[in-house]
Order: C-alpha cells, then structure tokens, then sequence
C-alpha cells in the first residue's frame, strides 16, 4: 500500500510540474483544464470528470472532460435541472453520494439519468474564485461507494488548481474583469462544440469523432485547440486539411 | 421617412384595440394605414409556417393558407429576401406559380397579394403579407408604409423567439443568447452552418426559428439535426 501511495504522490507532482508548466507558457485554459480532468481520472477512483462553470445566464456549461463524449456532456450539462454538480455550485460545499440508487428524491433528473448510462457515485466540488462560486468539478464513479479521504483531498486540490487556472488566463490576457477568464473558456468550449458540429457534417461522422479530429489536428500541428476550432467555425481554416491524429501531411 | 407619416403611422397603431396581440395590431395598422383589405404575419422556416398574426379572420385564413399549400408570394419574398407583389391574383401566371394557393385566396375574395419579408440579422425569418380585394398594384407611399410594418413585424417576431410570450400569449420558445444553450446546440448550429454554408450565429437563429414553428424545444431539434433525422433546409428561389 506505501508504494502505491507513494507512485501515486508522485503522478500528482508529475501532474503539477505539468500544470505549471502550462500556465507559464501561452496557454489554453481549456486544453489546461481537460488535462486536470484527465489527471482526476488517472489519480483518483473515480471514471469520468468535468469542469462545470456557471455562464451569463446562470447555466452551468460543461468546459472540459475526461471523456470527450455528447452523450457524457449531456449528462453533465443535464444538471442545470438537479444534481451534485448545482448542490455544489449553491452551496458551496462539497456534495457526495455512494449510491445514485438512494438519490432519486433528491435528485429527480440526474440520478435515473446517470444510472442509466452505467454510473453509481458522484462527488462534486465547488470552484471558488475569492468568494463567489464560479462552477464545481464533477466527479462520477461506476462502482458505488464513497471517494476515501486522501481521493477527497486530492480532488479537492485539483479543483483549487483549476480555479487557479482559470484567473491565470485573466492575468495573462491582461484583462481587468474578474469574469474574463471564465468568460473565455465558456466562448471557448461554445466554438469548440459549433466547430465539432461543422467537422461532423463535412466528413460524414459523429460528433464524437469530430472532436478527436479536431484535437489531433491541433495537436499534430502544435496549435491550441480553442484557436482551431475558432478558426474552423469562421472558414479561416480549410476543412478539408482536418483529418484525425495527424494521419496526413498537413501544411506546417 | 418624413416625421408626419412616422407620427400618422404609430396613431394607427395606437388606435388599434389594446387587448390584441402586438402582431395583429401591427396588422391591423397596416391594413388601415395602407388601405388594403387585410394584413397577415407569419414566421416561416423551411417551408413550414406558423401564423403569428392578422388584421381579421380573412386575412388569417389567406395567411395559413400559404402555409397550409406552402406556397405563395410570402415564400417568394423570403427566398428572394425582398418584396414580391402580385398585383392580380387571378392572372394566369399567379394561378401556375401558386396552384393551389392562388385559386384557394380569390375563392375567398383576395384579388392581390404584397409580400414583405421580415429580415433580422440579414435573414429573413418570416413575412408580412398585404391583402387586396382588388387587383391592382400598391403605389409607392403604401410600399414605404409597408416597409416599416415589415420591419416592426420583424422586430416583434425577433423579440418573440427570445421570450416565452408575444403580449402574454405563451409559445415554446427559449432565451435568445447563446449561453442558455447546452453543447448539443452548439453542435447543430456547426453542422446547419456547413449544411447551408452560412455563420454559426445565423446557424442557431435558423434553429430557434425552425424549432419554434416545429413546436419543439431549441435542444431536441438539435438532438435531431444531430442525428440527422431533421435537415434544415436553405432557401430555394425557384418558387
């Protein structure tokens, strides 16, 4: 068990020297916060996570997951009715349950919801910005059961470097408004899903596979995936040269 | 615009009955201001329509007749994004072009038809038609009268996609900004956009549009544009 707990520390330093590393260079708060929720997955027991923040019209918008599926941002975004995720966001507090089944009352919407697409647990934490609750990452688990202490405080911490991201893109965008940062991500993650959308009708595929597409692309040609997409949506970029995983010369 | 023909029509629009819908009144003022028969507003999208208002029953019978046959000058002005006037319905080019609907019209004593598209954000959204009982074409103070009704119209029915209501009477219809969308939105309004080869921003008008004439909500449209079972059509202007 120490060394499991030990190789596990060391994922979490590996984990921050790499967001901290992103947030010095020119960095793309999506790209940053999908990384965090990737790195919730692979260090805690949990199956899927989300970074949930609260738009201008007092939505919770889904701006990054572990899994990159419609039918998983679906679920999330599903709790803009009921679920962890707003309980944390009104709150504030940290919202858990090891069993979706006992949750039904309370959660009319998103518990039948998320039992149907294969999930048992939840647990959510708020994202502070100062004093104001600005989203919460949402956690989900396939088995039941409840995340032990040292998970609950790892996540904890990743929630607090997400925050920490999202105020550093304000910083370094050199805007004065403490909303920038969020606002950005939220016009990022909207470009993304229209740009995922035009990908999938040109190439005849899914979303799903529209955004795999789109991620290879940028990452093939070192380029931020919020920029592609924008440059797709506005034609700036040539469709046609969008293919998958870099399977074919590009123009770089 | 002189100011006296501005003030002479927001009388007529102010002397119309305050308990009717704000887009009858802006019929019913139209009517009267351009004395015609009959005026009649409608939301079109993809041929399919939704009469949201009439200067009296006539006039909402001819308009749901348009949508009903799905043809008819309204779908001329939309296609072509400018006025389309048929000045003698009964003539035997009115009678090829709408079939059905020019027959159906001057059975109920429609002798002319003017239709002014409503466009918002350089689309057109839906129309106001102008009903004459006899032929004859307008002359050119009712097309500016006109004009400005089409574009109160227009502002009515942009306001209405935005809220729950027109003056009180519920539709299904959702918030207008972006931001109240989820993701599966944002995707139909990528995929509507490379379908018709327009802006995502237009893209998503099209959809609330369409998903307000359909009855649907804006998110399950999307659910299906994403599943291709609804394609959004473009405007075709081949009558």
């Amino acid at each position: 068990m120490a060394e499991a707990a030990r190789g596990r520390e060391l994922a979490l330093i590996d984990a921050l020297v790499h967001l901290a590393d992103t947030l010095v260079d020119d960095y793309d708060v999506i790209e940053f916060l999908q990384f965090l929720t990737e790195r919730c997955v692979e260090l805690s027991e949990v199956d899927e996570a989300a970074v949930m923040l609260t738009n201008p019209t007092g939505h919770l918008q889904s701006v990054a997951a572990s899994t990159e599926r419609t039918r998983l941002l679906e679920l999330f975004e599903l709790q803009n009715q009921d679920g962890p995720c707003l309980d944390a966001f009104r709150t504030g507090e940290v919202v858990v349950s090891g069993d979706l089944a006992a949750e039904v009352d309370r959660w009319p919407t998103f518990a039948p919801r998320a039992m149907e697409v294969g999930f048992s647990a939840v647990h959510s934490v708020p994202l502070r910005l100062r004093r104001e609750v600005i989203g919460a990452l949402n956690l989900l688990r396939v088995s039941t059961g409840k995340l032990d202490d040292a998970d609950a405080r790892l996540v904890r911490a990743l929630s607090d470097i997400a925050t920490i991201g999202l105020i550093q893109e304000r910083t370094i965008k050199g805007s004065q408004s403490t909303s920038a940062g969020l606002q950005n991500a939220l016009t990022s993650r909207i470009r993304i899903e229209q740009a995922k959308g035009v990908l999938a009708e040109r190439r005849s595929v899914s979303t799903d596979a529209a955004f795999d597409m789109l991620r290879g692309y940028a990452r093939h040609h070192r380029l931020k995936i919020s920029e592609v997409a924008a440059d797709i949506v506005t034609r700036r970029l040539d469709i046609a040269t969008v293919t998958g995983g870099g399977d074919t010369p590009g123009t770089d | 615009m002189d100011d006296r023909r501005l003030e002479r029509l927001l009388r007529s629009l102010h002397a119309t009955e305050p308990s009717r819908r704000v887009l009858d009144r802006i019929c019913g003022a139209c009517a009267e201001a351009t004395a015609a028969q009959g005026a009649g507003v409608s939301l079109i999208v993809d041929r399919q329509s939704e009469v949201l208002g009439s200067s009296d029953a006539r006039a909402a019978r001819v308009e749901s007749l348009q949508g009903e046959f799905a043809e008819g000058p309204c779908f001329d002005a939309i296609a072509q994004l400018r006025p389309y006037y048929e000045p003698d319905l009964t003539s035997p080019g009115a009678m090829r072009r709408w079939p059905s609907f020019a027959p159906a019209a001057a059975a109920d004593g429609v002798g002319a038809v003017f239709a002014f598209p409503l466009v918002t954000g350089g689309i057109a959204l839906g129309a106001l038609d102008v009903y004459a009982t006899g032929a004859g074409p307008l002359d050119d103070e009712q097309v500016s009268d006109s004009l400005m009704f089409a574009d109160l119209a227009a502002l009515a029915v942009d306001n209405a996609l935005g809220s729950s209501t027109i003056d009180g009477v519920s539709l299904v219809t959702e918030a207008a900004e972006s931001w109240a969308y989820s993701s599966v939105v944002h995707n139909a309004s990528g995929m509507i956009s490379e379908q018709l080869q327009i802006g995502v921003d237009e893209a998503l008008l099209r959809l609330r549009a369409f998903a307000f004439v359909t009855g649907r909500k804006v998110a399950d449209l999307a659910r299906l544009v994403l599943d291709r079972a609804v394609r959004i059509e473009p405007w075709t202007d081949d009558g």
